[in-house]
């Protein structure tokens, strides 16, 4: 029963612009129609909705009388007094989205109750509205706007062209989508249908329809349940990344949210792995008690206030950090008895959430890979999923982790990560080669290795052609073809994960002064010398600044360093930081600072690159133990050998002695692969010297 | 242009000035090499606009002129040539070129354009004997800056003042200073920084004997010995007040036997970190423990050698390297390292020398917050 707010309540709710352009209108109605408990939406517009927008629902549908109340302002059915305020579990409730839409468009609602034979129409076009007239129509409520914002040619100049609108509209569409796996969504443009989606029964069948089933292959899923909310979704390797924000998507109970403090959250979880200016790819979706969140911040909806920040931050964080420890356990990277110095950053010090997470994470990938989708796909393409990609990476994966459940007993949340870990550590053969794989899902090792397809499509960027043809159920290539267009390079033919079971490497030589070759058991290996070398410093410098300030040599004389007023407040607030780096700098008047002492392993030209490098670093807000890692990546960087450097062989060694040391070595700190292998079998199937 | 010449007065003179030769970049002429003749004597010279070289020679001239020469050309031709006499004629700007059996023609250029050879005539001159300024040189060179941003270090101080001149050079963790006193020099005082890249060409090209003249000017400075001319231009001058960095007299002195310290901290250093290149030096009753330790791969060494100290047990932090290139330039036999304190700049000298002084900073003391 739809009624008007009281001015009090209506008051209340956020004011200002609702339809701002096609996108916004159809947002409207799209939650309009998700709350009248559809199961099938229909989108479709002309010139990028400037000349017209339709939705259909087959939804609950409107008495007569609720439709000729629903054009007018504060009139809805969603909320009843200030109270519901507090705990919005619908997407409307301000009873303002229809009046806002029919004032600036030619406006058309037809809409019948499932019981009842016949619908109502309503007409509304500038201030005329003309009597609710009884129809026909379908169950369900249909709403069509023409020429939006005809009656103000001056907001109609503010609009981009069609195509650009349309874009906008077909990522509202997409948000939706993503957040309903279980609706069917359809979307047409001009008449030409782009998308359809029918209902699935996961959200990674959802990604996949959208962005093809490729795009879950370098991803992981990601899962925490905490008291006050739970979490799941999947991220990106830090090797898959855009140069944009545009793949990451946040949903807080089923709404596409854009929030500054889930994504720095969400980049804090990133930071060492990734290359500052690049962003993961990332679908994360939220689940909240609604009265610990406030969507009434902003008439779009996209903004929303936490009561509890610092635990929604923690648990985006840590649920992020937490999937790259089991990933990377899985991988065979960590180490146990490396555990105190290495990992200890990296372990959520609250177990509990942890280790659910972890079992979480696990049976939602279970969910996944058991979907009727995921069966009915081909060998290759089973390793959409992330937990069982049939590759060389998942391969040598599984057998470090059968190594190191033999060598050491496993941390006591380790069974759960990885249910194939509990077939593999009774396991007695050490020998990776002659394990056995007993799961039937997964591809045996030799066929996976060696499947030519298999290595093409893990190799080559996927075919964007092939997303779109003969599949209606995709987005339309423009939109979102470089998302498809995910960087492979460590995949199957280069795998850097090996190295920790890969024994003694043998230094073969130097590459154009820039990468190191190894032999190792099963392989070539070819490292960036630069960024292994920088990750390396990374650890150690991390290691070492965490028990006593850095190596520092003392100037004879101070010189002085000259900042940008702007710059001087951040250098003052982190002398301390810069001290325990080896940095004696103090302020010297207005934005001049002197210099005392410098990191030994910086010329005096690179310690003040160093703190004007760091300082751009800063700029942006972040805690102090942020700034300090930043700080010793920038150092790392500038300490580390240059591509360009000949290297002698004991320094080589080194380098690569060290790496097989530490965690994470195959990236650099930026992100950056830091080391490719290629194995034995893929150059003896490059010179076809093997009968597959 | 013609004139005869013997072969090893073309290289000397092409060797000599080939330094300076100019980048085409900053002006395509000064990728030449200037030739003249005049007055029995030919003239070899070079020049970046910020260094120039001039080198003479004998020889018989049947005609007197000039010409510039593509040095890259002219130098390949003149080292290559067979043991005899040169005889080179140019006509316009062709050239001849004939010794023995072996005859070139290459393409010279009118000499017009070349930025003209002046030699300074004001300023404050020097007399110094060629070996001591090369060691002076030497000595000091090691520890000039190479870093871009800090060009005012990237050469060493001349300073002269009441009859003394300082040589000195610093980048800002150790400092060289070579001091000599000689009543004939000039009462005055002069502040000059001359770049590195002059000096290396000091070295190279005076000859072990005889004197050299040092004038400084305004703006450029002058070495000359014999029938070798270097004119530089100065530096800017913005070194920093030494004489406020070099400590004074230190109560701990340790002497050292040189070869034996050398030979030790060059073993440590295989052992040290290749980050910080650091070393221990840890002294206790008549004895010196070199350490290192290279946390990268776990690594370490430690030796020992003899050192006179008497006291409480004492460590200091240093930078190998800085130490090891310091001990290299010595023949001395013995070392002697003074100090006060472990955080404060410290002087290694030869012992028995007075002359020479290196004064080095210690890496910052670990309990030191
Ligand atoms: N597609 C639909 N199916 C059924 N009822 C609808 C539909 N669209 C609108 N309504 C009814 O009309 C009312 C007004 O819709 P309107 O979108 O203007 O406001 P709202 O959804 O309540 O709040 P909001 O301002 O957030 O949009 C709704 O409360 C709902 O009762
Ligand atoms: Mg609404």
């Amino acid at each position: 029963m739809i009624h008007i707010l009281p001015p009090e309540i209506a008051n209340r709710i956020a004011a200002g612009e609702v339809v701002e352009r096609p996108a916004s209108v159809v947002r409207e109605l799209i939650d309009n129609a998700v709350d009248a408990g559809a199961s099938r939406i229909d989108i479709e517009i002309e010139k990028g909705g400037l000349q017209s927008i339709r939705v259909t629902d087959n939804g609950c549908g409107m008495s007569p009388d609720d439709a000729a109340l629903c054009v007018q302002r504060h009139a809805t059915s969603k909320i009843q007094n200030a109270n519901d305020l507090e705990a919005i579990t619908t997407k409307g409730f301000r009873g303002e989205a229809l009046a806002a839409i029919s004032s600036v468009a030619k406006f058309e609602l037809k809409t019948r109750l499932p019981e009842s034979e016949w619908g109502t129409q309503i007409v509304i076009e500038g201030a005329k509205e003309r009597e609710p007239s009884q129809v026909g129509a379908a169950i369900g409520t249909v709403v069509t706007i023409c020429d939006l914002f005809y009656n103000t040619p001056a907001r109609r100049k503010f609009l981009k062209k069609p195509a650009t609108e349309m874009n906008h509209v077909l990522s509202t569409v997409t948000w939706n989508a993503l957040a309903h796996e279980d609706i069917h969504f359809t979307f047409a443009h001009n008449g030409r249908r782009s998308l359809d989606l029918p209902p699935v029964t996961s959200r990674a069948e959802r990604i996949q329809q959208l962005f093809g089933k490729n795009i879950l292959d370098e991803m992981i899923p990601v899962q925490l349940d905490t008291p006050a909310l739970s979490l799941s979704g999947f991220i990106s390797r830090p090797t898959v990344t855009r140069n944009g924000a545009q793949h990451i998507f946040f949903f807080v109970n089923d709404r596409f949210i854009k929030d500054r403090l889930l994504h720095r959250a969400m980049m804090n979880g990133y930071r060492n792995l990734i290359h500052a200016g690049r962003y993961p790819v990332v679908f994360i979706y939220i689940d909240i008690d609604p009265s610990e969140i406030d969507i009434n911040v902003h008439p779009t909806k996209q903004e929303i206030k936490f009561s509890r920040e610092d635990a929604v931050f923690s648990a985006m964080y840590g649920a992020i950090r937490n999937a790259w420890d089991a990933d990377y356990k899985r991988d065979g990277l960590l180490p146990e008895d490396q555990e105190p110095a290495q990992t200890a950053r990296q372990e959520n010090h609250d177990a509990a959430p942890q280790s659910a997470a972890k079992t979480a994470a696990t049976e939602k990938a279970q969910n996944d890979a058991a979907s009727p989708e995921k069966q009915s796909q081909d060998q290759t393409s089973a390793s959409a999923v992330p937990p069982k990609p049939a590759s060389i990476q998942q391969l040598n994966r599984e057998r470090s982790e059968g190594k190191i459940s033999l060598e050491n007993p496993p941390a006591p949340p380790a069974p759960s990560v990885h249910p194939q870990d509990q077939e593999n550590q009774p396991n007695p053969i050490p020998d990776a080669s002659t394990e056995p794989r007993q799961d039937s899902s997964a591809a045996s090792p030799i066929t996976t290795q060696i499947e030519p397809e298999s290595h093409i499509q893990n190799t080559i960027p996927p075919d964007t052609s092939a997303n779109i043809s003969g599949a209606e159920s995709r987005l339309p290539l423009g939109a979102i073809q470089d998302l498809i267009r995910i960087d492979k390079k460590t995949e199957s033919l280069f795998d850097a994960d090996s190295l920790e079971d890969s024994g003694e490497l043998t230094v073969l030589g130097q590459f154009m002064h820039s990468y190191i070759l190894a032999q190792g058991k099963d392989g070539l290996y070819v490292i960036d010398q630069h960024a292994a070398h920088e990750r390396l410093l990374f650890e150690q410098f991390y290691t070492q600044s965490q028990n006593a300030p850095l190596a520092s040599q003392t100037l004879l004389f101070p010189i002085t360093l000259d900042f940008a007023p702007d710059e001087a407040g951040l250098v003052e607030e982190i002398t301390d930081l810069l001290d325990s780096l080896g940095f004696g700098i103090e302020p010297f008047g207005g934005s001049t600072f002197v210099v005392r002492s410098i990191p030994s392993s910086l010329s005096l030209d690179e310690a003040e690159m160093f703190v004007k490098d760091f300082l751009g670093e800063v700029r942006h807000e972040g805690s102090a133990s942020e700034y300090k890692e930043k700080a010793l990546h920038t150092l790392a960087c500038r300490a580390a050998v240059k591509f360009g450097d000949p290297l002698s062989v004991p320094e080589m060694e080194g380098i690569i002695r060290g790496l097989q040391k530490i965690p994470r070595r195959n990236v650099c700190p930026h992100g950056r692969p830091a080391i490719l292998f290629v194995s034995e079998q893929s150059l003896q199937k490059a010179f076809k010297r093997t009968g597959f | 242009m013609k004139f005869h010449a013997l072969n090893q007065v073309l290289s000397r003179g092409v060797n000599a000035v080939k330094n300076a030769v100019g980048s085409p970049i900053s002006n395509p002429i000064v990728e030449n090499i200037h030739v003249s003749c005049k007055e029995g004597k030919i003239f070899f010279m070079a020049t970046n606009l910020n260094l120039t070289i001039r080198c003479e020679g004998e020889l018989e001239i049947e005609e007197p002129g000039e010409i510039i020469l593509n040095s890259e050309e002219i130098t390949k031709i003149v080292q290559d040539l067979p043991l005899s006499e040169v005889i080179i004629e140019t006509e316009e700007e062709n050239v001849k070129i004939k010794c023995g059996r072996f005859k070139a023609k290459i393409k010279g250029q009118s000499a017009d354009l070349f930025p003209p050879f002046i030699a300074l005539e004001e300023g404050s001159d020097l007399h110094i004997e060629n070996k001591k300024i090369k060691n002076i040189i030497r000595k000091t060179i090691f520890t000039t800056s190479a870093e871009k941003s800090r060009y005012e270090l990237n050469g060493i101080k001349f300073h002269l003042k009441d009859k003394r001149l300082n040589c000195v050079s610093t980048d800002g963790r150790r400092l060289a200073i070579y001091s000599i006193q000689n009543d004939a020099f000039p009462s005055e005082e002069k502040s000059i920084m001359i770049p590195e890249k002059t000096l290396e060409e000091v070295v190279r090209i005076l000859p072990d004997e005889g004197m050299a003249t040092i004038r400084f000017g305004e703006r450029k400075t002058q070495f000359s010995s014999g029938d070798i001319q270097i004119i530089s231009n100065n530096l800017t001058d913005n070194f920093p007040n030494y004489d406020r960095i070099i400590p004074p007299e230190g109560n701990i002195k340790i002497k050292m036997n040189r070869s034996a310290f050398y030979s030790s901290i060059k073993r440590a250093s295989n052992l040290s970190s290749k980050d910080t290149n650091m070393v221990i030096l840890t002294f206790e009753d008549g004895n010196l423990e070199i350490t290192a330790e290279r946390e990268e791969t776990g690594s370490e060494g430690h030796d020992q050698i003899e050192a006179d100290y008497k006291g409480e047990k004492m460590q200091v932090r240093f930078n190998h390297n800085f130490i090891r290139e310091f001990l290299q330039s010595l023949e001395d036999e013995e070392v002697e390292l003074e100090m006060r304190d472990i955080r404060k700049p410290c002087i290694f000298r030869a012992v028995g020398e007075n002359e020479y002084k290196y004064v080095l900073m210690p890496m910052r003391p670990p309990d030191e917050e």
